[in-house]
């Protein structure tokens, strides 16, 4: 029972125990973070192992104390297979974040990987916490090690960025709030005790009047529209991911943008199930014009950075249209894209990482031709741009094609003889949605077109410094990007125990929605399986 | 009740160290005069002891959850406001202490808290009125004596004279609640008022007094159209003074508006239709407004504070605005509990952020701009993260003391049906963000440039720690604090 909180408390002493050590020693710091990540990682494992997937919908290792009972909020911990793989992604990307960084970080390290330990915990509490005002504590609390990661260490505008991060964030973040106490206040109304626990609220929230919920809906979305993040509020993202340091921009898109996404299905969609319906297509559009718009807008940049920051934009506009669908297909590649796009994307930021701590330039103009100088990682590099651009083989794909087939029968009835697919989209939304794919696939093979292939051009350099040619990757950069390389490779071939564990609770999510919608005529069965 | 002076003890204590220590200033010898410091802080140890019932004294049952809460409150605050204040800097030097050492500065600051801590056990308007100069009369002397500069004189100038206006204006109001209700006593006043409201025959001179006694009152809490005063005031004051006028004056002011509110039990249809519950909202709204723009456009360090302060007030408002609840005694929906609780939180992060600050004034002039604290996380780590901390929780970032306020009002606001106040409360406290984080943002995020000279006084680093470590703390753990400011509705 108190594994949990054990885990999460493990991850907070590790970060005193970075900044002890780096008070005995600095440079002791960057290796003692590493280690303890690891065992973290270990630690993550064995929840792995001994996670029931028999009943993956249940929750397990629950975790329960009252904690402030005159607000009815708890302190409740517990993870079902959804959460399971989110902080398994973040027990895999941290430590590669840390490994990464070891050459990258110069100066006041101890406190850069005490922070970076901290965000660890803060996001471990987001994903398994089962009481909503602790999802937004832990929600809230990730910006402020996220603004001194990216305003100490960060690139030349750094104190822009994290500031805009900050208060763009916060400010979405308010209204979050609102609409939690406004739910819970509802909740009191109506049952005379105050609770925040996600099961009495998902009872309850659905037996609220439509235009409520779709008051609390928007609220809930201002929160989570500003995190992962959508059109139009995606600007603070380009500038906080480029200006950040190639750990803090691993972490930020592979596990932070998820939040939101996150946020959406485990609250605004199980609670308010009528609000969801009613904005299913208009959320719908405006993920199709991120996805599409960022496309177009990466397919211009010329720093690397920037690109794939805009990349992840439109990445995540496939992640929320797969999740507004509302068909099994598209929840499940959902929420595998949300997998996905954390191994890949944060892959591409180490990447572009290693490239400039070798050249000290982000710019595709004075950069190109890597596949000559340094073969591995080029190959690295042209492995994640393949997931990225969905690729079938790669994990990209398995997702990309479930949220596309599941946002084309999203509300389909087939004739007379299948029954209905839940939902209200269609195929207009998954045609539109497609062009993105292939957009998709432009500017990143542009960017490999560029960096990695063509005739080699390196930045000048000092002449009068002694200068060596630039070396391949080293084993440590090995160790950072293989697993990731297996992670993509594996999820793209096998990715059945992970689609399986992921049907049931979307299964419980749909149920919850899906029974009300309007009845449509329930026809023959086929025979073969449906879903 | 009214009869039984020893409910009186924790102030009767704190009045006779004020006049030890007054006495104490009389004398020639520097180290007697220093010991006035530990003279106060003995005689708060003294007031909290008799207040929470440690030292016998005070007959039980006689004393309303509300003064008893307000006497702990000035006791522990003024506690922390002493140990801001040791070794009053000299007037020419911040960075050295004065030789003759000025205890009459201490029996101010023990009188004003005096004042504070009687505004809870107040039962008539005389009384009232007599407790809120108490309070405001030795602010005015602190902000002219702490300090040499010509911006003191200035500003404890421009106080007094708009002090001495706003006393006039709550005194007015009281006359006319004297005229409505023929007697000075709270008790009657109020049963006088409630029969009028119960029978809707509220006189214009009885909702004319209450407002005048509002509008009065809010230049203590520096509640907009009453607010002028703050930035200059606080600028120019010595720090120690200002970490004392951000809360005392402003303790006060709410316990005093919650007595005069409570005459009219919260049911405001009854007095000339919705006109006080929309002058007192569009106050709440006004003053957080105000206070966070305009914070947004300064420079300057306790100009920012000063602003903020403003804007905390707003908050506080709403809560008064809700009222509690007055069936059951359910604490969620107990606007009253919330403004409280808001005060607790308010008056400890306040201190921080100001004993911080002083710890860092070690010369003239210096960490008076923004741009002053350039870099400093890098020379003085742990002040930076002490005054990160109290700024985080001012901002209202989880697991800060501050979150928790701002969540109680938010709720209590939601509860009564007043939704726009609290999304209009949410927006601010957004907008608020920018300009606690511009400080942060100095502090860590850019390259020193002027090295600070440290003030190293022992009794300030305490009371910074436990500040802060307080808000942290408190921040996990505020079951405790929500529980003592449950049990205040009114009767």
């Amino acid at each position: 029972m108190w594994t949990l909180p054990l885990f999460i408390l493990a991850a907070l002493v590790s970060a005193v125990l970075v900044l002890l050590v780096g008070r005995w020693d600095a440079k002791k710091a960057a290796p003692t973070a590493f280690l303890l990540s690891l065992v973290l990682a270990a630690f993550n494992l064995k929840i792995l192992c001994n996670f029931d997937f028999a009943t993956p919908e249940v929750v397990q290792y629950a975790f329960s104390v009252p904690w402030i009972p005159q607000f009815g909020i708890t302190f409740t911990l517990g993870i079902d297979s959804i959460s399971l793989w989110l902080i398994l992604l973040t027990s895999l990307l941290t430590p590669l974040s840390i490994l990464g960084s070891f050459k990258y970080i110069k100066t006041r390290e101890p406190e850069f990987y005490a922070w970076l330990l901290i965000l660890y915990g803060a996001m471990l509490t987001c994903f398994c916490a089962r009481d909503v005002v602790l999802f937004y504590l832990a929600f809230e609390f990730t910006l402020v090690p996220m603004f001194f990661l990216i305003g100490i260490w960060g690139g030349t505008d750094r104190r822009k960025a994290a500031v805009r991060f900050f208060l763009y964030t916060f400010f979405g973040s308010v209204f979050l709030l609102a609409a939690v106490v406004y739910t819970g206040y509802l909740y009191y109304a109506s049952k005379g005790v105050w609770s925040f626990e996600l099961e009495t609220l998902y009872a309850f929230g659905a037996t609220l009047p439509t235009n409520t919920q779709i008051l609390i809906f928007l609220g809930l979305l201002c929160g989570f529209a500003v995190k992962i993040p959508l059109f139009p509020v995606h600007t603070w993202l380009p500038l906080a991911h480029t200006e950040a340091p190639t750990a803090g921009s691993v972490l930020l898109a592979g596990i932070l943008l998820k939040l939101g996404t996150y946020g959406l299905i485990r609250i605004s969609l199980p609670m308010f199930p009528d609000a969801t319906l009613a904005l299913a297509p208009w959320l719908a559009i405006t993920c199709i014009v991120g996805i599409i718009y960022g496309a177009l807008i990466s397919w211009v940049q010329t720093d690397m950075k920037k690109l794939i920051a805009y990349s992840s934009v439109s990445h995540l506009g496939f992640c929320v249209l797969g999740m507004l669908a509302l068909t099994q297909e598209g929840m499940v590649g959902s929420i595998m894209y949300m997998i996905n796009h954390g191994l890949s994307t944060g892959a591409l930021f180490l990447v572009v990482g290693m490239i400039y701590e070798r050249y000290h330039t982000r710019s595709m103009d004075e950069v190109s031709g890597l596949a000559r100088r340094t073969p591995v990682l080029a190959s690295f590099a042209v492995l994640f741009v393949l997931s990225s651009v969905a690729l079938p083989g790669l994990n990209g794909f398995v997702s990309e094609f479930l949220v596309l087939i599941g946002t084309f029968s999203s509300g389909q009835t087939l004739g007379t003889t299948h029954a209905a697919f839940h939902g209200n989209l269609g195929p207009y939304y998954a045609v539109v949605a497609a062009t993105g794919v292939i957009l998709g696939a432009v500017y990143l093979l542009y960017w490999t077109g560029r960096v990695v292939f063509g005739p080699l051009k390196e930045p000048a350099h000092d002449v009068t410094a002694p200068h060596e040619p630039v070396k391949d990757l080293s084993f440590r950069e090995w160790c950072v990007l293989a697993p990731l390389a297996i992670g993509v490779i594996v999820l793209g071939v096998y990715p059945q125990p992970m689609l399986d564990s992921l049907r049931q609770p979307v299964s419980n999510i749909q149920n919850s929605i899906v029974a009300h919608e309007a009845p449509v005529n329930v026809v023959l069965p086929l025979p073969y399986p449906t879903h | 009740m009214e009869t039984n002076l020893y409910t009186l003890l924790p102030e009767i204590v704190l009045l006779l160290a004020a006049l030890a220590a007054m006495l104490l200033g009389m004398l020639k010898n520097d180290r007697l005069r220093a010991s006035a410091q530990i003279l106060a802080l003995l005689g708060l140890l003294a007031a909290f002891g008799l207040a929470t019932g440690f030292l016998p004294g005070i007959p039980a049952g006689l004393v309303s959850p509300l003064g008893q809460f307000v006497s702990v409150l000035t006791a522990a605050a003024g506690f922390m406001a002493i140990l801001v204040a040791w070794d009053m800097p000299s007037t020419d030097n911040p960075s050295e202490t004065d030789k003759h050492y000025r205890a009459e500065f201490y029996s101010m600051l023990l009188f004003s808290l005096a004042g504070v801590s009687m505004m809870g056990k107040v039962n008539d308007l005389i009384w009232m009125f007599m407790a809120l100069e108490l309070v405001s009369i030795p602010t005015y002397i602190l902000v002219a004596t702490g300090r040499g500069s010509i911006q003191a004189q200035e500003s404890a100038i421009k106080y007094f004279f708009l002090g001495a206006l706003a006393a006039a204006i709550f005194l007015f109001g009281f006359s006319y609640l004297y005229g409505f209700a023929g007697d000075t006593r709270l008790a009657s006043i109020g049963t006088t008022l409630m029969t009028a409201i119960n029978a809707h025959e509220v006189p214009p001179l009885a909702t004319i007094g209450i407002a005048l006694a509002i509008i009065g009152i809010a230049y203590k809490i520096a509640a907009v159209p009453m607010h002028f005063y703050a930035a200059d005031v606080y600028q120019g004051a010595a720090t120690p003074v200002t970490a004392f006028l951000a809360f005392a004056p402003k303790a006060a002011g709410f316990v005093a508006l919650i007595q005069i509110l409570g005459l009219t039990q919260w049911e405001f249809p009854g007095l000339g239709g919705q006109s006080l519950i929309a002058m007192l909202t569009v106050l709440a709204v006004l003053t957080m407004t105000v206070g966070n723009t305009l914070a947004l456009m300064q420079r300057n360090i306790k100009r920012i504070l000063a602003y903020s302060s403003i804007a905390h007030t707003g908050y506080m408002l709403v809560g008064l605005v809700v009222g509690p609840t007055l069936i059951g005694g359910d604490a969620s929906r107990d606007g009253i509990a919330a403004t409280l609780f808001y005060l607790v939180s308010y008056a400890v992060v306040n201190l921080g952020v100001f004993a911080c600050l002083i710890y860092l004034q070690g010369k003239p002039d210096s960490a008076e701009e923004v741009e002053d604290l350039s870099g400093i996380s890098k020379a003085h780590p742990w002040t930076a993260l002490g005054m990160t901390i109290c700024l985080l929780s001012l901002i209202g970032m989880p697991l800060t003391f501050g979150f928790w306020g701002k969540l109680y009002l938010i709720q209590s606001a939601f509860s009564a049906g007043h939704s726009w106040l609290a999304i209009i409360m949410v927006i601010n406290a957004a907008i608020a963000a920018a300009y606690y984080l511009r400080i942060i943002a100095a502090m860590y995020l850019r390259d020193p440039w002027l090295p600070i000279v440290p003030r190293k006084s022992i009794p300030v680093g305490i009371a910074a720690v436990t500040c802060s470590v307080g808000v942290i703390l408190l921040g996990v753990f505020p079951q405790f604090i929500l529980q003592w400011t449950r049990v205040l509705t009114l009767k």
